[in-house]
């Protein structure tokens, strides 16, 4: 009978996970310790004060005010693993640490995370911007045109950005500006992606041709001439694999041949799942979505994962690979949806936590390192 | 890993009082077997965790209504079983819709332990029923009556449950269990 002695596979590290968070949970609903205990007093005293205020016309109008402040209420008390979460909202980029809190770094925009986290990149206006989560800037660097959609390269040497509708290089310390492109934009969105561990640069030309691109020698690796209206590009974190998300929906090699062709539909938001090459999509049907995982050398094997009415958002990873987060906007909510158990934490009220409200929407910029 | 009885109504009391460090030792103690316990009616680490976590977050939310003069074992471990049985019932049914979906792409758990993995293969042959009695059983060793109360079953089914289970047992895996 000994075999009941030993410790499950996993025993320990799941304890040390499962403490933090039964921790915070813990610390979340321990009252203050205080000296003589006025509350049950005040607050009876203070309900009665509020029922007879109530039914008084400015009563009413402090009640709705009430009911505002409640519907407003921060649900996202904690991430569910470790890393820090980027949200871009109107009134700037947020950044979501494990234990809840979170931070703005008012109006920034399109801000994106450094390889390691230590960093992000954002626009503010005609800058492109670097500064460290906690708002300390690094280096700003002015352009003519409005700054959009700034990404790091694997390692931080390199960003890659938008000035108006041209593509743009620069060192990850600020020198060395210089262009790519004069026109990504073209008829559509842009889209560009660096391809993990190089500094080759995947992104749709003003033709709506697909280019793998070295920055560094300018040497155009391989193009793709038959594309249909590429509106975003991923790569597998190995390099080896690109999903280029569009009318005509794909993923190629890393030389540019084709892997698979999805039929022509809408497959976005999308997410690569870390250190694999398998790839988590949303489909939409009748105002139904469905956010499905397709895997296998061709991609044939797919799996359902979560589907819900209206429209998904975003969709990220956290960086342990455990759990898949959905932005599920016609909701207001968060899915958390963690891996093997497909236990799902959902987290209400998003709009109002980025105070970016039911009109004006705050987008998923990225799960990061711890 | 033993504690005497006073030490887990003073982590309670503490807990109770707010302590954090009263609560990890809490935690510390039990999480073993509560892992344990899911693990091998699940036979999946990803499950056990969430299981064995969730049930310590309700008995987290339960903690100011908790009787400290009653141990703290089987109020969590009733929890940890019956939503292990459920979990089970859950993906049985579930099978088919692909609802396991992010197992294809989560990161494995590391073999640390090649004995439960292979006692948690010969568990997955029984009904998750008859896995819970004999994790209550064998490894959180309550007695048969005690079972009972903690499934909320009579004891005469509990008892065949056992003596099932490990006649199933004994075929697959050898003579470990006698």
């Amino acid at each position: 009978m000994t075999h009941w002695r030993e410790p499950a596979p996993g025993e320990r590290e799941a304890g040390d996970r499962s403490w933090e968070v039964v921790r915070s949970a813990f610390e979340a609903r321990t009252p203050s310790p205080a000296g003589h205990n006025w509350r049950p007093i005040v607050i009876v005293a203070l309900g009665v004060a509020v029922l007879a205020a109530a039914f008084t016309p400015p009563g009413l109008a402090v009640w709705s005010s009430l009911r505002d402040a409640v519907t407003s209420e921060d649900h996202l008390l904690s991430l569910p693993t470790e890393g820090r979460i980027l949200v871009n909202s109107p009134s700037g980029a947020w950044v979501v640490k494990r234990d809840g809190s979170k931070r703005l770094l008012g109006g920034y925009l399109d801000a994106s995370w450094s390889p390691h986290g230590l960093y992000l990149a954002a626009a503010r206006g005609n800058d492109l911007v670097a500064l460290e989560p906690n708002g300390s800037v690094h280096w700003k660097l002015a352009r003519a045109r409005p700054i959009g959609g700034p990404q790091w390269s694997y390692e931080g040497y390199r960003i890659a950005y938008l000035a108006g509708p041209a593509l743009r290089v620069v060192n990850g310390n600020s020198t060395g500006d210089r262009l790519i492109s004069p026109n990504v934009v073209g008829s559509g969105l842009p889209a560009f992606a660096w391809r993990p561990a190089t500094h080759e640069l995947a992104y749709r030309d003003n033709r709506n041709e697909l280019v793998l691109l070295d920055v560094d020698t300018k040497r155009v690796l391989w193009r793709l001439t038959k594309t249909n209206g590429i509106e975003r590009l991923l790569w597998s974190d190995d390099g080896q694999r690109l999903f280029v998300a569009g009318g005509e929906p794909m993923v190629v090699d890393a030389a540019g041949h084709v892997i698979t062709a999805f039929s022509p539909q809408n497959l976005l938001p999308a997410a690569f799942a870390p250190r694999t090459r398998a790839l988590a999509v949303v489909t939409s049907t009748n105002g139904q979505s469905t956010v499905s995982i397709y895997s296998g050398p061709r991609y044939k094997r797919r799996r359902v994962v979560f589907s819900g009415a209206g429209t998904f958002a975003g969709l990220a990873w956290s960086p342990d690979q455990r759990w898949l987060l959905v932005d599920w906007r016609s909701a207001d909510q968060w899915i958390f949806i963690r891996s093997a158990a497909v236990r799902r934490i959902a987290v209400r009220n998003i709009g109002n936590t980025f105070d970016s409200g039911p009109e004006h929407f705050a987008s998923l910029a990225g799960w990061c390192c711890p | 890993m033993a504690a005497r009885r006073g030490d887990e109504r003073a982590w309670i009391r503490g807990a109770q009082q707010g302590s954090v460090s009263d609560l990890e030792a809490l935690f510390r103690h039990h999480w073993p077997k509560a892992y344990r316990a899911a693990y091998l009616v699940v036979h999946d680490a990803g499950a056990a965790e969430d299981i064995a976590q969730e049930s310590f977050l309700a008995a987290v939310r339960g903690l100011d209504r908790f009787d400290r003069r009653r141990p703290f074992g089987p109020w969590l471990h009733r929890i940890v079983v019956n939503r292990a049985i459920d979990w089970s019932r859950a993906r049985a049914l579930r099978r088919e819709s692909g609802n396991a979906a992010l197992e294809v792409v989560a990161a494995p758990a590391a073999p640390d332990n090649p004995h439960a993995q292979t006692l948690a293969a010969a568990l997955g042959s029984l009904s998750p029923e008859h896995r819970a009695v004999i994790v209550l059983r064998h490894l959180l060793e309550y007695t048969p009556g005690e079972i009972a109360e903690v499934l909320g079953l009579p004891r005469g089914t509990v008892n065949s449950r056992l003596r099932r289970g490990l006649d199933e047992l004994a075929a697959r895996f050898g003579e470990e269990l006698q």
